[in-house]
This record gives C-alpha cells, sequence and structure tokens, in this order.
C-alpha cells in the first residue's frame, strides 16, 4: 500500500506561530503559560494560570474580509492551513486544482464566539444577539472556512473528539488519502483558550494553580492552552515525484474507546492499550521499534498514572521507551494537542532531539518512567509514538517514522 | 473491499408540535423508555436522544455487546449542532450564578463529542468514535464515513447516523423559515463478515463528498450529476439505473424541486424524485435513509445533501 507522508507543518501555539520560534522555545524548555489578568481580577477564579498565543503575527496571512467574517478557530485553521501548505511547498493554485480535503477536529469549536454572544444575551437578552456571531458558532464552519479561503473542493470534515481530536483528524486524513477521495489532506487540531474550558476544568479540580508537573509525585493539574496544528498529508509516491520533502511517514493509526466514563480513564488504560497496539500494529513494527513517546501527560493525577499503566502494559514494566510531555510547556491546548504535538515529533524526528519534561522533580512511584526531565536530549530517533486521550474515552495513537 | 450492508435502522422523528419554534420536536416519550437502566442524571437532551436510537437500532438487530467483550465496533454520530445549545447553557449559567457556582456535572456535556461517547459507552463499542459535523450533510456524511470505514476492513460493525435538536439557540443559528424538524436515527452497518443470521436490509453501494467552491456554486445540478456518477462508478453500477432521487438542500422549496429536475434532466433519469423540505437540520440524511429502509421498494436510491458550500452523495440498493 501506498505510505502516507507528511509534507508540511503549520503551527500556531503559546510557543510560536512559525516553526521556528516553536522548536527553538520547545528546545530550550521554556515554559509560556502565564497568569491571565482578567481571571486574577476576577474571585470566581481561584486558579489563574493559562497559555495564551500572544504574538499576533500570524494573521498576516489572512485577509481583512476573513478577520471580520470568521471566527478565532476558523482564522487560526486557514491561518496555519496557508502556512503548511507553504512548507509543503504547494502553492494556492496547485491545491485547488487537485482533490485536496480538509480534516479538523476540536473540542469546543468556536467558543469565544459563544462567549462573546453568551455576554450579551445575558446583559440584554436573546433577540439581541447578532446574526453574524450565531452564524460563526456553527462547528462546520471551521473547516468551511479553510476550504473556501483556499478555493478548495475535496471533501471537508469537522470531526470533534475532545482532546484526541488531533490524532482523530490526522487519522481520517490518512484513510480519505488511501480511499482514494482526494490526493492532499489538510488534517489537524484547532482550539481557541475558553473562559467555559477554564470554568469547567476549575469546577472538575483539574487546573493546577502554578505549574503543569506530568509524571512528577506532586503534580497538581492541567494548565489550560490554546493552538492550531495542521500537517499536509499526501501519498509518498506523489511527495517523491514532485521532490517533496518529506518530514516523515504516518505509518500507523490506533483510534478507540475506552467505553467507561466520560471524564475518568479506564482505570486499566483499556483504550490506551488498544489505540497503542492497533498504531504499531498498523506500521507493521513491533514495540522494540519505538525509540521514543510524545505522552499525552497532562499532569493530572489520574491520567498521567493511566497512561503510564497503558504503556506498561505494552511494553512491559521497566522497559517504556523515554518519554516527555511537552504540555509541560505549553499547557494543554485541547482539540489541537494532538496536531502540535505530532508537529512537535516531526521536529525532534528531525533534530535527533527529545524534547524535555519541565518542572519534573519528584518521582512517583506510579510513574516509574524515563520521562526526559528538565532539559532536551540528543536521541537517535526514526519511529516515534504519539498519545491523546480525550474525554468520553476517545483514545488515539499515531506512530511516524522516517521518511 | 467489502460489501457495506445496512442491517438494522431505527430513527426517532419528532411527533410533538411547538408553534412558536415551527417545529416538530421529539416528546419525552420517545425517548426516555428506550434509556431504562441508563444513569441519565446530568445527561444533556442530545445525548439522550442519541443514546436512545443508538440503544434501538441494536435492539432491533439482536444485539447486545458486553462490557469487556473486545471489539473494533466504531460509531459515526453525524450532528450539525451537537452539543452547542449545553455549551451556551452552561456559560449562561456561569454567567449568572459565577463560575464557582455551576454544576461540575454538567461540563461533560460541553465537548461537541459528548453524546457520540455516551453511545459508545453505554452500547460498549470500543472502536473509532467519530463526531462528524458537516452541517446539514452531517449525518449523510456519517453515513459515508462509516461505509468505507467497513468498505476497507477498518471496522467490521458501525453505528452510523447522528441527531440534532432544535432549540430556540440552533432555530436562530438556521435563520430561516422552513418548517423544523427533529430527528435521531442510527444504521447499523456490516461487512458480510458478521452478518451470522439475519437478513441485509439494504446495501451501500457509493458515496462521494466535497466542498463547492464559487464557479461549482453556479453550475450546481452539473456538480452533483458528477459527483452522482462518481459514487455510483465506485459501486460498479451506473447512474441510469437510479430509480429513486431524494435531496435534501438548504434551499428554499421552489429552488429545491428547481435543482432537482436539472439533476434529473442531466442525469437522464426516469423514476421518482423528491425534495425534502422540512429542515432537519443535521438530519436529514438519516431521514431520506429511513425513508428507503421504511419502504419496500427494492430500488437503487440517491441520496444528496447540499449546503452552501458543500455536497454529499450516498447510494443505497434497497434489497
Amino acid at each position: 500500500m501506498n505510505k502516507t507522508a507528511i509534507t508540511g507543518m503549520g503551527i500556531i501555539s503559546s510557543a510560536g506561530t512559525n516553526l521556528t520560534d516553536f522548536w527553538n522555545t520547545l528546545s530550550c524548555g521554556t515554559v509560556t503559560y502565564k497568569e491571565i489578568p482578567e481571571y486574577k481580577a476576577d474571585k470566581n477564579f481561584r486558579t489563574h494560570i493559562g497559555a495564551r498565543v500572544q504574538d499576533s503575527t500570524w494573521q498576516k496571512n489572512l485577509t481583512e474580509m476573513q478577520r471580520q467574517s470568521f471566527g478565532k478557530a476558523a482564522l487560526y485553521a486557514v491561518s496555519a492551513s496557508r502556512s503548511a501548505l507553504e512548507n509543503a511547498k504547494i502553492d494556492m493554485d496547485t491545491a485547488s486544482r487537485l482533490r485536496t480535503a480538509v480534516v479538523l477536529s476540536t473540542t469546543m469549536g468556536e467558543i469565544q464566539t459563544e462567549e462573546a454572544f453568551s455576554e450579551i444575551r445575558h446583559q440584554e437578552g436573546f433577540g439581541k444577539i447578532p446574526q453574524n456571531l450565531l452564524r460563526q458558532y456553527r462547528t462546520d464552519h471551521i473547516a468551511s472556512a479553510v476550504s473556501s479561503a483556499l478555493q478548495l473542493s475535496g471533501p471537508t470534515y469537522m470531526v470533534p473528539a475532545a482532546c484526541a481530536g488531533g490524532n482523530y483528524a490526522v487519522g481520517l486524513g490518512k484513510n480519505i488519502l488511501e480511499w482514494n477521495l482526494a490526493d492532499i489532506v489538510i488534517a489537524g487540531g484547532v482550539d481557541v483558550f475558553s473562559r467555559v474550558a477554564f470554568t469547567g476544568f476549575q469546577r472538575l479540580l483539574s487546573l493546577s494553580p502554578d505549574l503543569c508537573k506530568p509524571f512528577d509525585r506532586e503534580r497538581k493539574g492541567l494548565i489550560l492552552g490554546e493552538g492550531c496544528g495542521i500537517v499536509i498529508l499526501e501519498r509518498e509516491q506523489c511527495a517523491h515525484a514532485r521532490n517533496a520533502k518529506i518530514h516523515g511517514i504516518l505509518a500507523g493509526v490506533g483510534l478507540t474507546a475506552d467505553r467507561h466514563h466520560m471524564t475518568a480513564p479506564h482505570p486499566d488504560g483499556d483504550g490506551a492499550v488498544r489505540a497503542i497496539r492497533q498504531a504499531i500494529q498498523e506500521a507493521e513494527g513491533t514495540v522494540q521499534d519505538i525509540d521514543y513517546i510524545s505522552a499525552h501527560g497532562t499532569g493530572t493525577i489520574s491520567n498521567d498514572k493511566t497512561e503510564v499503566k497503558a504503556l506498561e502494559t505494552v511494553f512491559g514494566g521497566g522497559s517504556v521507551p523515554p518519554l516527555s510531555s511537552i504540555k509541560s510547556m505549553i499547557g494543554h491546548p485541547m482539540g489541537a494537542a494532538g496536531a502540535i504535538e505530532l508537529i512537535a515529533c516531526l521536529q525532534m524526528l528531525e533534530n535527533n532531539l527529545l524534547l524535555p519534561t519541565v518542572h519534573y522533580e519528584t518521582p512517583d512511584p506510579a510513574c516509574n518512567i524515563d520521562c526526559v526531565p528538565g532539559t532536551a536530549r540528543k536521541a537517535k530517533l526514526s519511529c516515534i509514538l504519539s498519545n491523546s486521550l480525550g474525554f468520553g474515552g476517545q483514545s488515539s495513537s499515531i506512530i511516524i517514522t522516517r521518511g | 473491499m467489502n460489501k457495506v450492508y445496512i442491517t438494522s435502522a431505527n430513527t426517532i422523528i419528532g411527533t410533538g408540535w411547538d408553534a412558536e419554534q415551527n417545529c416538530h420536536k421529539i416528546l419525552p416519550q420517545q425517548y426516555e423508555p428506550l434509556l431504562q437502566s441508563v444513569p441519565t442524571r446530568n445527561m444533556d437532551r442530545i445525548s439522550k436522544i442519541a443514546l436512545a436510537a443508538a440503544r434501538s437500532t441494536l435492539e432491533a438487530r439482536g444485539i447486545t455487546v458486553s462490557k469487556d467483550t473486545p471489539n473494533n465496533y466504531g460509531i459515526l454520530f453525524g450532528t450539525q449542532f451537537s452539543a452547542l445549545d449545553s455549551i451556551h447553557n452552561f456559560d449562561m449559567e456561569a454567567l449568572k450564578k459565577g463560575a464557582l457556582a455551576v454544576n461540575p456535572g454538567l461540563f461533560p456535556n460541553t465537548v461537541l463529542n459528548a453524546p457520540a461517547c455516551q453511545a459508545s459507552i453505554h452500547c460498549r463499542f470500543a472502536g473509532p468514535v467519530y463526531t462528524v459535523c458537516s452541517g446539514p450533510l452531517s449525518t449523510l456524511d456519517a453515513l459515508g464515513i462509516g461505509y468505507n470505514l467497513i468498505r476497507s476492513g477498518v471496522t467490521s460493525m458501525v453505528l452510523a447516523g447522528g441527531a440534532d435538536e432544535a432549540e430556540p439557540l440552533h432555530c436562530a443559528m438556521q435563520n430561516n423559515k422552513k418548517e423544523k424538524g427533529e430527528a435521531a436515527g442510527f444504521l447499523l452497518l456490516e461487512s458480510a463478515d458478521t452478518i451470522h443470521c439475519g437478513t441485509p436490509l439494504a446495501e451501500i453501494a457509493g458515496y462521494a463528498s466535497c466542498a463547492l467552491h464559487q464557479k461549482q456554486r453556479t453550475t450546481l445540478s452539473f456538480t452533483l450529476a458528477d459527483m452522482i456518477t462518481t459514487a455510483v462508478k465506485s459501486g460498479g453500477i451506473s447512474a441510469r439505473d437510479i430509480a429513486c432521487l431524494s435531496l435534501y438542500a438548504w434551499l428554499p422549496a421552489n429552488e429545491s424541486e428547481r435543482l432537482l429536475a436539472d439533476l434529473y434532466t442531466e442525469l437522464k433519469l426516469n423514476g421518482t424524485r423528491e425534495a425534502i423540505k422540512t429542515d432537519w437540520m443535521g438530519s436529514g440524511g438519516i431521514v431520506q435513509a429511513n425513508k428507503i429502509i421504511g419502504s419496500k421498494h427494492k430500488a437503487l436510491w440517491c441520496l444528496v445533501n447540499a449546503d452552501e458550500d458543500k455536497a454529499a452523495v450516498l447510494i443505497i440498493k434497497r434489497l
């Protein structure tokens, strides 16, 4: 079967809005979350830390009309998709002429639009909500914005899958190429910083009041983030034919469900175990082939423990390859996490460098793993596993290898 | 490639009437009896109606999946709005009472994949769980992706369909004068490998979906005819074999009729045709499919969904 090549990447993250800044920030172990002034001023928020995109340069490849008519999630998606196509050296005419599909995921969609019209409704009543905001709130308009901005004619899907979303979108993108429904796929995830998510996670007592410390015994929870990660998928043969740079091969995907609980992971990591095994099987590899794992690693007590348990089930206790969580630096960008972490994995592959888990100080006996603490580490990499686990028991793993 | 059969189907169509919203609503008595033994405290309405439809579809096929049975069964939940109303209600509650006063038990309803995951949890489906938001094409795209997952052997069984609500927020977002309706339904799709007993009701024979850019919108009937031809060809059939054509489009009723007539001329068809008039939001596709299963007319059906910026086609052979 023709392999799926990843030939382009586009990023909008608190760690950077271009690939160079993103890599430099992460490889130096720089933390990008900080206190949010408006939450500090509000007594209803007991925690005030979040990772927001501060740099506004991502907007430069958008038109004024797009800025006025699309919601922020759609704007992130359009901008990152343009950057990813540029990185793949695919011009807009080619993308438009070929069957170019768009597959994106999210957790809450155009949530800042909802927050804007909720404030209007709260103060002035339902009838005062402007029609343009109601129109923006439609989830499918995020993917449609990409298709319309780039004049594409392939299938266009929004497939929300909470925090497993990025991997779900990339997985469907791979399928779409295999089913011959498209020639190029723009795939990824997007979520914007959200008061609703912040409120909800605060009420679930899942937010850390200070630092995100995945796998550390003293970990206190996650830090909410935002962003967008987009990759360009093509058949390997087509990528070679146009002499494209192949950042990596999407060798295997495992998508499963815990079928257990809406917020709690299965105690044995059932869905995660099956997703990892499925991805390895699809990649026609073995556990010995995995050089490094990009962990979901949110920094909550139960999620980290369950993920390690799942990894020990698959790899054997004491045999889990080095793993790390970049959420220790960028927080949790929800539906964008999988795609952003995939981009970090491709950069690690290119640079033969493992990104660190920062703030790791105290080992947790329940997480007996090498989490690349503190600083980046040189390593020879040819095969990487990346996990993303989401609300509702959505579990996903992907494997990338060198092109 | 596997053949893909429809082995069970159930769609809950709203029987209540809300004059203010100009809408057929699904009544509690239509879904609550189907949720017995399910802990529904804190579960929102969209998840309840989705889960009720999923359970009844499996029940009609006599399938019960036990908790620890390993399986790769998938769920494809198509929905235009999914939990958007629950997100909005959660946020309004936080604005009114303060962020510290909202019920944390309602937060899980605020992720757009919640209804699909509730179906996965309570039906014990352990494979991929996709929520598909494609506007009015949502359930048809969910059926099409489900068809391809089975056809290519990724999964052996899929519950595909979806649901949408018509609360005041959704009606305001739709902003049209059409009569609206709520519907929730699923088809059980299986490959020949999993059909050990029972007779398949129908076979899915083709699918196509694409974005429409400006130029294609001006020649919509030509684009749709092209899509239909592609979809039937993938199933090894000819467009001329289509006996019934059903169109669900965002257009006003008279324009839908005109588009349907143009399509008929374009494809040189002779059979029956129907333009769906009610705005079922994302559930239009499952309502169309439900009609096929309900009919005894053994024929080749072509379902077409069109929105301003995208369109999808599904070919179903009623057996």
